[in-house]
């Protein structure tokens, strides 16, 4: 009974996070306009990857242009999320911490991981992912023929809530690295690069890294894995794997945080 | 029973020394030299409800870090505390919904937004009823006389104002103790004085308990009754803000001028000086040699005026800061 009242009330403060945030950013128009822009030529240039593959048309690792275009649409609408609900929360921890901001949020009677790291939601940011991302999907989905029934696409959605929860937790990790080491540009690339990863299907890669993203960080299972379901391509224990690993990457972030948390020393006056 | 009882709490913070330059830089890459900083040593305290009491010392004495502890933002090196039957670090949602802290240098506001969203999101993070959180804030609001100024963009407020929104912002839920961390900061006289009336007032009305620290001694002296001096993390004086003075001694000051301009050497004779120059002169003396010293000036030098004046509460104070730092300086301290 606690638990649902306590999960009624943070649900009703992220609405009103929601409602901020969007006030918030529509306050500075140009920039919310440059910002869509400015997104839109990044989007383009994933896009060049997809016009490259389709002139060659080959097949990669026996995945056609197609299949590629999948993963690709996929990996975009999940940079879309990242970036909708995670990405200005992650960025400004380290700011947090250094301002001493961290230490009002801390007295306040709300989860602090909830405060902290889903204050900030970027509107403007994520909407050309989304727009190119699901007309690549949609497109692919077509033209290889998958099954479009409510259960197939069901599946994929549900994988999809699964890839924003482990995405949370599993880039969430490296940016507790902050309350150490205070700074955190250089974290913020590397994690930024290791994402990239998921720009290619995983199946480019060796057997070796192909498992080390899979089971030691598990990046694949975020993009790949919804996508390689629709291809009827996971095994049982993977099928097991990208429902269980959310929960024990949620967990050990958990425990992280507030291994953390008990360390911070709070900035000055 | 003490709503706050604080005992032998010590809070040590490690950091590391880096003498300027480049080189200094490039060795510090490879190695650094590791120290302890005690921010509070051993400090114990009991706080009445009700109570308003004042925390004085000089920057970095350690008040802050009290405060920070008293509200569970840091964990202790040492010992305990209780507040309200709570240990602070222990970060229990009861406890944090009972009290609040406002830390003058640190905003809680959304500042891209009117004040009262962020009134609307403490309304939710503290689990008010609508009637209740309209008459909390309608209430603050006629007391801080800032009715026009909740619909107002943040950013676009004055300092003062922004201030009486955090305030308002902080009480909205009613919380038993307030810890106010230099709330009048950076703020010009009159807007000072308004903050300090209305903690005056709010705090008369319904009894929080109030812990405060400030660097400006008019913030101690209108509004707290006890004041507790802190100065290199120890407590140096606990107790009414005007017997703070017995401390160094019971002595008066002598302010003289002179038809002629009289040297230093010669003034020293007769008391501490502790200014001259242009005609005039600030002696220190006890206060049973008061009639003495005057008799033997009056006889001795070209007296034109004089005046007995008693240490203001600035020079008691400055006068145990230099007597600490002094006994610090031979090993030993003063308590």
């Amino acid at each position: 009974m606690y638990l649902l009242r306590e999960m009624l009330k943070h649900m009703r403060i992220y609405g009103l996070f929601v409602k901020n945030c969007l006030i918030a950013q529509m306050e500075y128009r140009m920039n919310f306009v440059i910002s869509i822009a400015q997104e839109c030529v990044f989007t383009f240039a994933k896009l060049l990857y997809v016009i490259l593959i389709y002139q060659v048309g080959v097949d990669i690792n026996g995945l056609s242009p197609d299949h590629v275009l999948l993963f690709i649409g996929t990996y975009m609408i999940m940079t879309g999320f990242y970036v909708l609900f995670f990405m200005d929360n992650f960025y400004q921890l380290s700011q947090h911490i250094q301002s001493g901001l961290l230490d009002v949020m801390m007295t306040k009677p709300v989860s602090l991981q909830f405060m902290v790291t889903l204050r900030r939601i970027n509107f403007s940011f994520p909407i050309p992912n989304f727009i190119v991302g699901t007309s690549m999907v949609v497109m692919a989905w077509r033209r290889l023929g998958l099954e479009s029934g409510p259960q197939e696409i069901g599946l994929f959605l549900l994988l999809i809530v699964c890839g924003i929860v482990l995405m949370y937790a599993l880039f969430l990790l490296p940016m507790l690295l902050s309350f150490y080491i205070i700074k955190t540009q250089s974290l913020i690339e590397i994690t930024d690069k290791f994402w990239d990863f998921n720009n290619m299907p995983m199946g480019i890669y060796s057997r070796w890294i192909q498992r080390i993203g899979t089971f030691l960080l598990p990046i694949f299972v975020i993009t790949n894995f919804p996508v390689l379901a629709m291809m009827d391509e996971l095994d049982t224990l993977a099928s097991i794997w990208v429902f269980a690993v959310p929960i024990v990457m949620l967990l050990v972030t958990r425990k992280v945080w507030r291994f953390c948390l008990s360390k911070y020393s709070s900035a000055s006056s | 029973m003490a709503i706050i009882e604080v005992d032998r709490l010590s809070k040590d913070y490690t950091y590391y020394e880096k003498e300027t330059g480049l080189r200094h830089s490039l060795r510090n890459l490879f190695y650094r030299k590791q120290l302890i900083r005690h921010a509070v040593r051993d400090v114990s305290f009991e706080v009445e409800e009700g109570e308003i009491v004042g925390f004085l010392g000089p920057n970095g004495a350690g008040k802050t870090t009290t405060l920070k502890l008293l509200s569970g933002i840091l964990h202790p090196t040492s010992g305990t505390a209780r507040v309200m039957g709570f240990t602070p670090w222990e970060r229990k949602k009861e406890y944090k919904m009972n009290f609040s802290i406002v830390m003058g240098q640190k905003s809680q506001l959304w500042w891209d937004l009117p004040a009262n969203e962020s009134l609307a999101l403490n309304k939710s993070i503290y689990e008010l009823s609508d009637r209740a959180f309209q008459a909390t804030l309608d209430e603050l609001a006629e007391l801080l006389d800032v009715r026009d100024l909740l619909s107002v963009q943040v950013r676009r407020l004055s300092l003062g104002e922004r201030m009486k929104i955090e305030l308002i912002a902080s009480l909205i839920h009613r919380p038993k103790i307030m810890f106010l961390d230099e709330p009048t900061i950076g703020l010009d006289l009159i807007s000072q004085k308004n903050i300090r009336q209305f903690i005056k007032t709010y705090s008369k009305q319904t009894k929080t308990t109030i812990l405060l620290t400030s660097h400006y001694m008019a913030d101690i002296e209108n509004l707290c009754k006890r004041s507790v001096v802190i100065n290199h993390g120890s407590i140096v004086f606990d107790g009414e803000l005007s017997k703070m003075n017995r401390l160094v001694g019971d002595r008066k000051r002598l302010r003289l001028q002179f038809g002629v301009p009289v040297d230093e050497v010669t003034l020293s004779r007769y008391g501490r000086v502790v200014e001259s120059g242009e005609g005039q002169a600030l002696l220190e003396v006890e206060k049973q040699e008061v009639k003495t010293v005057l008799q033997a000036v009056l006889d001795v030098l070209p007296i034109v005026d004089f005046n007995v004046e008693e240490l203001s509460i600035e020079d008691g104070l400055s006068e145990i800061y230099k007597k600490e730092r002094d006994a610090l300086e031979v090993g030993g301290q003063i308590s």
